[in-house]
């Protein structure tokens, strides 16, 4: 039976800004290895607090057997826990020996530094862990993964009993990784809990005891290897979309059957005489159209109009000659670049952001909005924690206010152009759920793209720009 | 070829400091007087050797004349108060000490960027140095300045300082921990050291090195003032930089810091010794300080 | 590393062409032919006084063929100190300083025991072979004769007036002494209403006192002021105040451009002390040493009272 370290017990842990996890049920032994993933920060949050930076806010937790309440980091370094991230400390300007040894909580009375006897000690330490560096070589020239290993060899001498490794996969590309396996497998032979708190927990599978996902701030699933290996494999394989396959309900705000606002929509242009469709959808449906850039970036301005093309759309049969943007909005058809969101106004907050084509709406004549504003974005219609709202970036995540924006607006169409080519893995699949909860309410989405291999998993249907 | 070039990688910037010095000294060859250069430099050197621990450790101290002014105006008091040389020069070395301390703790307690922590500072100190007057004439019983045993003995402790220094440097846990704040001190304070302390104790250790140039300022002006040894502050800056301390990265040795406060002694005869404007000087010691900066900033960036 | 490598190319290559030019143009020694090099170690110059100074004996020393180096030690005495190695190293012969006090006599004395002629301006210290005095005291008792003066003819001997001086330097402070002893003997019934003071080289000063000054003495006629430079910005804030009438005087020391200007153009700047150019009177000191003559140890800078009746004498408008 293995000897337990930490156990937790409907622990709550909160963070300043965030949600909190909730209901967390942990059982943490020596020798275990655990894989963490996750979204909407939860993962992250869990991170923090064993760096000492999260508050129990309620539960227990045992440690030892003993009851335990962590105030800080030094807490947990003291019981044997600590944190070894992508920014672990790294100093250029000591060797390796040095790195091994100082960066640590220091005696003020120790004065004298006894360089031979601390490259003996550190030539030991990486002989038994078999690293491949000088003990006396300063290294700046060392990669951050090599650095990583340094800082967690730095850990065991400080008594380290658990490593929680947080989001360093994507220090170890390619062959290194096997290093990191290799170091990591070491260190569970020598009775060393690892804790790897990443998305990307492919290295990690011949080892993993258990994997942990969260998801809506709690456990969503925990996948032991014996009995769910299927799982962890798809796991591997897709990553998280594959334990979260469900597409969220359609949210109402006033809870009857939302009427489709349109069966069909069809863009064309005026060539050679005729109207000539161009692209044809129904409603509720992810078209995607795909083409070189220079084809993309024709289909956009002949809808923008920028290149004195005439163009027109039809709706369930009316027809939609436009001059401008505005008049296209008026119909409820939105339009929306990837890196052009000057529509997101930088004095403002972004939920403001969020709500400015709604506030005519929302506002009484004196301008209390706040009542709706909480109904709109947190109860009823886009189901958002607030919080979390403001936490986005609006120079780097300006696209999810625009879609969030949009996703209020209720379009009829809502066009979007070279968006999933600019996004990574978890990106996309977050603006996957969120277009299909928008086309989830009768809207119909049209993606302009020039790469296929993300459309093919996002839109219903593919078309080639001719 | 390799090894040549290896030497030089290694100690270009002790070559450079050698060339420019020989440059200098070939230059105003005919008029150097050796005992005015020993005078210059042994000020500017123990200066320097006491800025340079504090920027491998990531301050650029803009305080340090001014503390020294203070602890001049200091010893000036004590001394027309009748206390005994020994008690008085005491007094001055731990009152600078404590200055230092002082400095340290609260670059390492608020936290804000040093410069102008320093810079506050510096005008906290002149100003209360300003209250004792113009200038403070103390009884110095004799003429110390021409003295070739006062001058000496202030050498024989420029090198005591220098070899305790370098040992700190490399032998000690605290010349680790100088590097290490220089570096990165997010990173020190992330790894439980108990920075604040080890900053403190730094720029104590400092501060006693300071001490030695009040002493000689006490010495050979007959007393203190409030603005004594303001002129020094930018050339002494130059000096370390010249030397090829790096305030940015902890980067540096106290080799660099003796041949750059040599090579600054000699710029700052230059002026006189070619009949230029003595505004030539403060151009000499802006724009090093001005490369210096943009170089480390790059080196800091790259 | 490369970029280290840079900054030593960057100044050697300054320094070296810096040395070859000034260093093949420099004579013998880095002194011209004439053999003499004059050195003159200033408290500041920044000061219209000072720069004058400066530039004077620059171009007295020009006009003789001799070399000149000067040098501010900015109120500094640990920079002095280091400015009169530098100028003995530099091979000067004569080195005019202005110190401050006796801070520097160690290294003026050791100057002088390298064949150094010190010359003192100002300030006496036991280190010199000549001082061009000034006596600080005698000054002010010229300016308040001169204050003294223009009160018993234009007010009848009566009036309200406010001194400026300042206790930060005992120069000062002896000229202020001297301004106030005069006007309560010359004018007995004259009310110094006040004795300010503005602080030494305080730029602004002049102006925020004597504003304070108008508001608070409503029946104020003049005020004496221990210099030039505060003077000039109370007769721009009389000025602004409307009192620049004929029964307002201002009166200082100092003879600056400024002042001088003042009074030509009938402000209610009455009078100044011009000093004689000092550079002036340095440099043939100077020359009298060189030609070998015997010079008094001391001497006193000559200097003369400058009102409406003599201004001509001494103002030229294109100056």
């Amino acid at each position: 039976m293995r000897h337990e370290i930490i156990r937790m017990e409907h622990v709550n842990i909160s963070r300043p800004g965030r949600h909190e996890i909730e209901d967390l049920n942990l059982i943490i032994c020596r020798g275990y290895s655990m894989g963490v993933a996750g979204v909407e920060n939860s993962k992250e949050i869990l991170a923090d607090f064993f760096e000492g930076k999260g508050t129990l806010a309620r539960g227990r937790i045992y440690l030892d057997g003993q009851p335990w309440k962590p105030e800080g980091k030094r807490d947990f370094e003291d019981a044997g826990i600590f944190v070894i991230s992508k920014d672990t400390v790294y100093m250029d300007s000591l060797d390796v020996s040095e790195n091994l040894f100082l960066l640590r909580r220091n005696s003020l009375r120790k004065i004298r530094l006894n360089e031979k006897a601390l490259h003996i000690q550190g030539r030991a330490l990486l002989e038994k862990y078999d690293l491949p560096y000088a003990a006396d070589e300063h290294s700046s020239h060392l990669k951050n993964g090599d650095r990583i290993l340094i800082g967690m060899v730095r850990a065991i001498t400080q008594g380290a009993r658990i490593l929680v490794l947080r989001e360093i996969v994507s220090c170890f590309p390619g062959e290194e990784r096997r290093k990191l396996r290799q170091f990591v497998n070491r260190l569970k032979q020598d009775g060393i809990t690892v804790i790897s708190i990443d998305n990307r927990a492919d290295f990690t599978d011949p080892f993993f005891d258990e994997v942990i996902l969260f998801r809506h701030h709690t456990i969503y699933k925990k996948i032991c290897q014996s009995e769910d290996t299927w799982m962890i494999d798809e796991i591997l394989k897709r990553g998280l979309e594959a334990a979260d396959t469900t597409i969220p309900e359609v949210r109402d705000a006033s809870g009857k059957p939302q009427r489709k606002p349109v069966d069909f929509f069809v863009w064309e242009t005026f060539r050679d005489g005729s109207w000539q469709p161009q692209i044809s959808m129904r409603a509720g449906e992810i078209l995607a159209a795909l083409g070189t850039p220079g084809q993309v970036d024709g289909v956009w301005s002949d809808i923008l109009r920028s290149n004195a093309m005439q163009s027109r759309f039809e709706l369930d049969g009316e027809i939609i000659a436009y001059k401008n943007i505005q008049e296209l909005m008026k119909h409820r058809i939105a339009l929306m670049e990837y890196g052009n969101h000057t529509e997101i106004c930088e004095n403002l907050t972004n939920e403001e952001n969020i709500l400015l084509p709604t506030y005519p709406r929302i506002c009484s004549a004196f301008g209390f909005y706040q009542k709706q504003q909480k109904y709109i974005l947190e109860d009823n219609f886009l189901g958002l924690d607030r919080r979390d709202i403001e936490l986005l970036n609006p120079e780097t995540e300006a696209w999810k206010i625009g879609i969030y924006r949009y996703k209020l607006f209720h379009p009829r169409v809502l066009i979007l152009k070279n968006m999933l080519q600019n996004l990574n893995v978890r990106e996309v699949a977050w603006l996957k759920r969120e277009l299909r909860e928008i086309v989830g309410r009768g809207s119909s989405v049209l993606l302009l793209e020039n790469e296929s291999k993300v459309c093919v998993d996002v839109a219903d249907r593919l078309e080639v720009i001719a | 070829m390799k090894t040549v070039r290896s030497f030089y990688d290694k100690y270009h910037m002790e070559i450079g400091n050698i060339v420019l010095i020989l440059v200098l000294a070939i230059v105003l060859f005919p008029r150097l007087s050796a005992d005015y250069v020993l005078h210059q430099f042994v000020i500017i050197v123990l200066l320097t050797m006491g800025l340079s621990l504090e920027m491998l450790s990531g301050v650029l101290d803009f305080a340090f004349m001014a503390e020294i002014a203070m602890t001049t105006c200091l010893g000036g008091l004590c001394l027309r108060a009748g206390f005994p040389v020994w008690v008085s020069l005491t007094v001055m070395i731990l009152a600078q000490m404590l200055f230092g301390m002082a400095k340290g703790l609260l670059i390492g307690k608020i936290r804000v960027n040093p410069i102008l922590l320093t810079f506050i500072l510096q005008q906290i100190y002149q100003g209360i140095a300003a209250v004792f007057g113009d200038a403070i004439q103390a009884p110095i019983p004799r003429d110390y300045y021409g003295s070739y045993m006062f001058w000496m003995i202030f050498s024989g402790i420029a090198v005591v300082i220098y070899v305790f220094l370098q040992l700190l440097l490399t032998h000690t846990y605290y010349g680790k921990y100088v590097r290490m704040l220089g570096e990165n001190e997010t990173s020190v304070k992330n790894s439980g050291i108990r920075f604040d302390i080890c900053r403190m104790i730094i720029c104590g250790i400092s501060g006693i090195v300071f001490a030695q140039v009040a002493l000689i300022f006490l010495f050979i002006t007959n007393g203190g003032s409030a603005g004594i040894g303001r002129r020094y502050l930018y050339p002494v800056i130059a000096a370390a930089c010249l030397g090829g301390i790096n305030f940015l990265k902890g980067k540096g040795n106290l080799r660099g810091t003796v041949l750059g406060s040599l090579s600054m002694v000699l710029l700052l005869n230059l002026s006189a010794g070619l009949s230029l404007y003595s505004y030539f000087s403060y151009i000499w010691e802006i724009a090093i300080l001005v490369i210096a900066v943009v170089i480390f900033a790059r080196e800091s960036k790259n | 590393m490369k970029k280290r490598k840079r900054l030593f190319g960057i100044l050697l290559a300054v320094v070296m062409t810096v040395a070859m030019m000034t260093g093949c143009s420099a004579g013998k020694g880095g002194t011209s032919g004439s053999g003499v090099k004059v050195g003159f170690l200033a408290p500041t110059l920044q000061t219209e006084f000072m720069i004058g100074i400066d530039e004077k004996l620059h171009e007295e020393c020009d006009n003789r063929g001799w070399d000149y180096v000067s040098a501010s030690f900015d109120n500094d005495s640990a920079a002095a100190v280091s400015a009169i190695e530098n100028m003995v190293t530099g091979n000067c012969n004569y080195i005019v300083a202005m110190v401050s006090d006796t801070s520097c006599d160690d290294a003026l004395k050791a100057a002088q025991e390298k064949g150094v002629k010190i010359i003192e301006c100002g300030v006496e210290t036991a280190v010199h072979d000549l001082v061009l005095k000034t006596d600080q005291y005698s000054i002010g008792t010229q300016i308040g004769d001169m204050a003294a003066d223009w009160l018993n003819s234009q007010l009848g001997g009566e009036g309200n007036i406010v001194v400026y001086t300042t206790y930060q330097n005992q120069d000062m402070q002896d000229r202020g002494q001297g301004i106030q002893d005069a006007i309560k003997e010359k004018a007995p019934n004259v009310n110094i209403l006040e004795v300010v003071d503005i602080g030494k080289d305080v730029v602004g000063s002049g102006t925020t006192t004597t504003e304070t000054m108008l508001q608070k003495y409503s029946n104020l006629n003049g005020i004496v002021c221990y210099g030039d430079a505060a003077a000039v910005e109370s007769v721009e804030a009389v000025k602004a105040a409307g009192k620049d009438n004929e029964n307002f005087g201002v009166f200082a020391c100092d003879g600056t451009n400024q002042a001088l200007k003042g009074i030509n153009d009938g402000t209610c700047m009455r009078g100044t002390m011009y000093f004689e150019p000092i550079g002036s009177v340095m440099a043939e000191y100077i020359q009298q040493m060189v030609d070998g003559k015997t010079v008094d140890e001391a001497v006193e800078t000559p200097i003369h009272a400058v009102t409406k009746a003599n201004i001509a004498d001494y103002y030229k408008a294109d100056k």
